[in-house]
């Protein structure tokens, strides 16, 4: 099958135009090699079908960061039958600097200018007719959330990428043209076929010192020390200025140029409606009160919305559970009952019922990061981020994690600063993702009020960020010393998100939670029922406890803890197995397991709030899931980090837990 | 009259006259279009003074004081 890729600019539409093309059927999966997200899905077209793999929002091809090398290697190793590089028409200048680099590529191109709509607002017009003779490329342009000019684009998706990929020697690089020529000559005769490279391209870039490109030639066996001593020679040469500014200084001039014959500007800049919102959400003293209300406001309304139908989940599975006692009776001894009612139910059953506010704060989260508002936050936040060692952007990876931390940390892959990289990836396991919000809904619900809890919860998300942002400080200090990186970001206009591509993120990570709610916690939950059922647990539950002498819990608290190592769900699972086997047989309809946490957290504390905070706080802290530690392993690429990141999770919960216990034994 | 871009006021405009300092910070500024001649205007500050809102090739952005300093201007208007 053919294989077309999606590259441009960040915050130009590229998701909307994704979904368009592949509707839902996409799937996620790593570029080899890294675990950068690979999302493909399927293009049908005139009974047609090609894979279009979204590649990451990039600036450039100059790899500097993970996002960039992935994509030049993709372009030249995958050899993609097309490129669609999409334009944003209000932005034409700065987007074009990435076609400029897609052309010197050799890449076949179909350029789509997206945003019309936006641009007309501005006053610009486009001729994409000329655009298109002057890039040598098919342009068609779209408005991808109308969905006008999709099926052009599919069609012409179609008759392009029939083509062969055949690199081209476009080069804007007069200053340099005789130098590349003869370091084409050289690489010539290293033995680089034109075929495998675009040797123009190749050329220039040594020139421009990539060490990627080098590497690349390298590993393939090419003799570079003949190219070296023509590129001395050349650099020698040069004017004034260094290769880097004369290159994109190059590409700019042949930009204006173009936008210069194809752009028409009716209007002045206008007053927009981006900066009327900015105005207000970047304000000097509302700005960051803003940005706080923000999140309390996300939090409260995940809280509020989802709590009616957590009622509702309660009460299928409450009937389910009648329904299987009242075929098979409640006989607390039958293995098999309990298995269904006690074990899968209880388990499975206790964590599914908080699905809709996990789904409410992934809808959440997910808008807020397709309107833009999270480059404001990095953007308000900088300076403080910057006392601890990190760049703004490093926020939006922390924001994430509220959701599920792992395409968070996947996310840090944007960060150009290797050691701020790492800090990030290290520190965002402190962050309380989604699944971590049912232990203290269930936990906090069962002593307090539904309003204190939702503020108790909020309370764990704070603590986790202060952890996380304190230990990136003492990470910088230490283990991960340097200069922190450049802060240099774009402020996109602000867009109203697109309901089907909102709905889709969601659907993709409510299948991720069902999926584990379906295998891993399902195995759980089966697997502690059994253990329970032949008293194995409880033994194992005890030696926790002893190790938590002073939080004061009961034994299957503490197997909760030691089974949530696989993930956070799992804590809230065991505790439904492990609770409901006590109340549910004499009295099939006081299932409430918040009742009987109650009651076991009473028996087991002399001072339950401190031992119910202390819990939570331990809870929040240690080892996110193994399946973020899977991400942690990847992304770092050494189990070693992975190892010392697992036990500095343990170590820091653990002493904050016992922490936080003193005070509260002081406090309440 | 020339000075270092953070040195300009929120509202006012300049031309870029050329980066100091060479290095990975000045490559990713020119990739982003802060090239000599091309026209920028300090849009605003963020609430605790860094980094600076620019408008810079028709797009807005963001970087810190401490980068702007390398970056000459010479004052357009007021």
């Amino acid at each position: 099958m053919k294989t077309i890729g999606l590259i441009a600019n960040p915050n130009v539409g590229k998701t909307v135009i994704f979904n368009a093309l592949t509707g839902a059927r996409q799937s996620v999966a790593n570029f080899p090699g890294v675990t950068v997200e690979k999302k493909s899905g399927i293009l049908r077209h005139n009974n047609e079908e090609i894979t279009v793999v979204d590649l990451p929002g990039i600036y450039s091809l100059t790899t500097s960061s993970i996002d960039e090398k992935i994509t030049r290697q993709f372009i030249i190793e995958e050899k993609p039958d097309l490129i669609i590089n999409i334009i944003d028409s209000s932005n034409l200048d700065r987007n074009l600097y990435l076609t400029l680099q897609l052309l010197e590529l050799g890449a076949n191109l179909l350029v789509v200018l997206n945003m019309g709509d936006i641009a007309e607002s501005k006053g610009i017009t486009i001729d994409a007719k000329f655009l298109s003779n002057l890039l040598e490329a098919p342009v068609i342009e779209t408005i991808a959330p109308k969905k006008k000019g999709i099926i052009e684009l599919k069609t012409a998706i179609l008759e392009h990428s029939n083509k062969k990929f055949t690199p081209t020697n476009v080069s804007w690089f007069d200053a340099f043209s005789s130098e590349i020529g003869v370091i084409k000559e050289s690489l010539k005769n290293a033995g680089v076929t034109s075929e495998k490279w675009a040797l123009t391209w190749a050329a220039s870039a040594l020139l421009e010192g990539d060490e990627v490109i080098r590497d690349m030639l390298e590993e393939s066996g090419v003799d570079l020390k003949l190219v070296d001593k023509v590129i001395d020679e050349a650099t020698e040469n040069l004017p004034e200025s260094d290769a880097e500014l004369v290159y994109a200084d190059a590409r700019y001039k042949h930009i204006f140029a173009i936008s210069k014959k194809v752009k028409t500007k009716t209007m002045d800049e206008q007053w927009t409606k981006t900066d009327m919102m900015d105005e207000v959400l970047t304000h000097k003293y509302f700005g960051i009160p803003i940005f706080l209300v923000v999140f309390w406001g996300v939090f409260h309304f995940v809280f509020s919305f989802g709590d009616p139908f957590i009622g509702l989940v309660e009460l299928i599975f409450s009937k389910l559970t009648n329904l299987i006692i009242d075929d098979f009776g409640a006989d607390p001894d039958n293995f098999f009952t309990g298995l269904l009612t006690d074990g899968i139910i209880g388990g499975v059953g206790g964590i599914l019922v908080f699905l809709p506010i996990i789904a409410l704060l992934f809808l959440a989260i997910g808008v807020l990061e397709d309107t833009g508002y999270l480059a404001r936050v990095a953007f308000l936040m900088d300076k403080i981020m910057n006392r601890f060692g990190l760049n703004g952007q490093a926020i939006v990876p922390m924001l994430l994690g509220f959701g599920c931390n792992i395409p968070a940390i996947m996310s840090t892959r944007t960060i150009k600063s290797e050691k701020e990289r790492l800090t990030s990836i290290f520190v965002n396991g402190f962050i309380s993702c989604g699944a971590r919000l049912p232990i203290y809904v269930l936990i906090a619900g069962a002593l307090y009020s539904e309003t204190e809890a939702a503020n108790i919860a909020l309370l764990m998300y704070l603590i986790g960020m202060i952890v996380a942002i304190t230990t990136a400080w003492i990470l910088r200090k230490t283990y991960f010393k340097g200069e922190t990186s450049p802060f240099i970001m774009e402020l996109p206009p602000y867009l109203r998100p697109s309901i089907t591509a909102s709905l889709i993120k969601l659907w993709q990570r409510c299948k991720g939670f069902l999926y584990k709610a379906g295998t891993l916690i399902l195995i759980s939950a089966i697997i502690i029922y059994c253990l329970n059922f032949f008293e194995m647990v409880e033994p194992i539950g005890k030696v926790v406890a002893i190790l938590f002498w002073w939080m004061e819990i009961e034994w299957e608290l503490g197997a909760a803890l030691l089974f949530g190592l696989v993930a956070k769900e799992v804590v809230v699972g065991a505790l439904g197995v492990l609770l409901q086997v006590e109340n549910t047989p004499d009295n099939p309809e006081d299932t409430d397991l918040r009742v009987a946490l109650k009651t076991r957290l009473q028996e087991g504390s002399s001072n339950v709030d401190a031992t119910a905070f202390s819990y939570m706080v331990f809870s929040l802290l240690y080892v996110p899931c193994f399946a973020a530690l899977g991400a942690v392993r990847q992304e770092t690429n050494s189990w070693k980090m992975t190892i010392w990141v697992t036990v500095m999770y343990i170590v820091v919960a653990y002493v904050l837990a016992a922490l936080t216990m003193a005070i509260g034994v002081f406090i309440f | 009259m020339e000075m270092t871009l953070d040195q300009m006021e929120v509202g006012q405009k300049g031309r870029i006259v050329k980066l100091v300092k060479q290095g990975a910070t000045r490559k990713a500024l020119l990739e982003m279009g802060i090239l000599p001649n091309a026209e920028v205007t300090i849009i605003r500050s963020a609430p605790l003074g860094d980094p600076l809102e620019l408008l810079i090739q028709g797009y807005h952005l963001s970087i810190r004081k401490v980068d702007a300093q390398m970056i000459i201007v010479e004052v357009l208007d007021k």
